[in-house]
């Protein structure tokens, strides 16, 4: 959770969404994972490696925002950040927030 | 078995082997005998979906990975295909761009490689042809001599992409593709969820949705979970073929054999069969490709109907090809972003793909397992690794029109999943395996199907390609003959 309020320091992060998000990657990828994340996501915060130095952090922090309605917002950081569920094209299809459906060519 | 003996006995249910079954089937008497032989299971695409929404699929364990059925003496090295009925048709992206005519004439006019014994001219009307019972999405003008339209209209640019097709016109394209732009024949449009290789709307063309009829018709026996591991070859010609089902062996006669697994095991069948050409096995590659993120200053990238709305022409070919590989750039409609306060979409990502030169020192070989060959990988070739030096230093230019803030790149992919060579195409049987109706040069019942055929490797995606060359090698077998 720290990274993700970390890389978007600038934004209003729902709380308890960032705590789903976190909950529902951990189910995702099963425990034994879930510690070696753990692991590592702790010394890349204790050492403030951002995103541009860390595939993991990309990952995550990827991840959160794209399974948030940040983009059908369109990328207004002045609005709370709320998580929607965790983002999967093959469970919730035409759900690219930069595509022709959210963005139409002009009439 | 139904039968003792076949007319025509095919390997596999991909592109190669669906699109010559389905020409041959097209004038075949109403009597003809054919068993195609399938190694894995029918896994349907709504099934796979679920496989990877995270619900539980029994179909999920029938078919192997790909990486247990090969001995991979580099394993950071990946060869990305799909077992199963349909073959890789599950997990292609769906990209339909045709070759250019100098692809095939790579000696003739730029001194590297070899000259196909077939060309553009020849392989024109079976592209259309492809590209209708594909319904390719596509643009009005290309970098290649088409005679019609496409069958459904071009997906839509990103406003990045319009920008540079008004500068480069046909050479900045929207990209021919598999993916569907409208509606038809039970596909659905495409609406760029950007995970093409089981496409979660079933706009993607796969033989599953092909509705071709072609493992359905009554003169077609398919066997599923059937390995066939070698030919027995009499005097120049197959007069069996071999094959593994429920921990069985089984021996068939068949008149006509059409090899249709793909580049990696039609070269371990015929290994295994004793095929004593030269070049068999022989020449394994694929493209090389990487990812360039372009960060722009005060543009963002939006819109855009699919996952690769573009295809760019501008780095491909040219007398440059003399010296190093051809460059096709594919436009990327990934959901991706730049985690940056105000500049979250000005980002474009372009996924440059470059063509390679077969090297014989790259390779199939057989195992003491029968059914698994062993990959003997070097890399790619030097001509290839200029190429991409070449284009980092020629994309600043070639993207002036933008406002460019800077260009980062990826480490090269592990793979393009496009299999080639092994059983290349030549006029003589001193220059490859197959001639240019994919008959073995040797045993002139046997055709080897699919991208192993290829003379050189284009930077262009193989799967329109070596489905024309199925049909081509169909019509100009069997309509004749049938008559």
């Amino acid at each position: 959770m720290g990274i993700i309020h970390n890389e978007f320091h600038f934004l209003k992060l729902d709380p308890q969404g960032v705590k789903r998000f976190v909950a529902d990657y951990c189910r995702l990828n099963g425990l034994g994972k879930q510690l070696t994340m753990n692991l590592k996501t702790k010394t890349y915060r204790l050492l403030k490696v951002d995103a541009e130095h860390s595939n993991l952090v990309r990952i995550l922090t990827h991840l959160y925002l794209i399974s948030t309605d940040f983009f059908q917002n369109r990328m207004d950081e002045s609005r709370e950040v709320k998580y929607l569920g965790l983002y999967n094209p093959h469970k919730t299809p035409c759900a690219n927030p930069f595509s022709a459906v959210y963005y139409p060519p002009a009439a | 078995m139904k039968q003792t003996a076949y007319d025509v006995i095919a390997v596999g249910t991909g592109f190669a082997t669906t699109f010559f079954l389905k020409e041959y089937l097209r004038t075949a008497p109403a009597k003809a005998k054919v068993l195609v032989l399938e190694r894995g299971h029918f896994y349907p695409r709504a099934e796979r979906a679920k496989d990877l929404s995270g619900e539980p699929t029994a179909f999920a364990k029938l078919n192997p990975h790909s990486n247990d059925a090969i001995q991979n003496n580099r394993p950071e090295k990946d060869w990305h295909f799909s077992i199963g009925f349909g073959g890789s048709s599950n997990c292609w992206y769906g990209c339909t761009p045709r070759f250019l005519p100098s692809d095939f004439r790579m000696k003739t006019l730029y001194g590297v490689g070899n000259d196909w014994p077939i060309q553009y001219d020849e392989l024109d009307p079976y592209y259309e042809e492809v590209e209708d019972l594909m319904s390719i999405s596509g643009p009005a003008e290309t970098p290649y001599p088409r005679r019609k339209p496409y069958p459904q209209p071009p997906h839509l640019f990103t406003e990045v992409d319009k920008i540079l097709h008004q500068k480069y016109g046909k050479l900045y394209i929207n990209q021919p593709t598999a993916r569907a732009r409208v509606a038809m024949n039970g596909r659905n449009p495409c609406c760029a969820s950007a995970v093409c290789g089981v496409c979660p709307a079933n706009a993607k063309f796969t033989i599953e949705n092909s509705n071709f009829g072609v493992y359905e018709d009554p003169r077609v026996e398919l066997l599923f979970g059937a390995q066939v591991y070698g030919l027995e070859l009499v005097q120049d010609r197959v007069r069996r073929v071999s094959f593994r089902q429920d921990n069985h062996d089984f021996h068939v006669p068949g008149e006509v054999v059409a090899l249709g697994t793909n580049a990696l095991f039609n070269a371990n069948i015929l290994l295994n069969s004793g095929d004593t050409n030269a070049l068999t096995g022989r020449g394994l590659g694929e493209q090389l490709g990487l990812q360039a993120h372009v960060y722009l200053d005060n543009m963002q990238s939006l819109g855009g109907s699919t996952w690769v709305n573009a295809n760019g022409y501008m780095l491909y070919d040219g007398d440059h090809r003399k010296e190093y590989a051809a460059c096709l750039m594919e436009s990327s409609n990934a959901p991706l972003f730049r985690p940056e306060s105000g500049k979250w979409r000005n980002l474009v990502s372009f996924r440059m793909i470059f063509a390679d030169l077969p090297n014989n020192e790259n390779y199939v070989a057989t195992t003491a397992d029968i059914m698994k060959p062993q990959i003997h990988y070097k890399g790619p070739s030097d001509y290839t690794l200029r190429g991409v030096e070449a284009m980092k230093k020629r994309l600043p230019d070639v993207l002036s029109c933008l406002p460019v803030e800077k260009i980062s790149y990826d480490p090269p992919f592990s793979s393009e999943a496009h299999i080639l060579g092994t059983t290349r195409m030549s006029a003589t049987a001193q220059d490859g395996v197959v001639d240019k109706y994919l008959r073995h040069h040797q045993y002139r019942n046997l055709f080897v199907l699919g991208s192993g055929s290829f003379t050189t490797y284009t930077p262009a995606n193989p799967t329109l390609t070596l489905s024309a060359l199925s049909l081509h090698a169909a019509r100009n077998t069997f309509s004749s003959s049938h008559a």
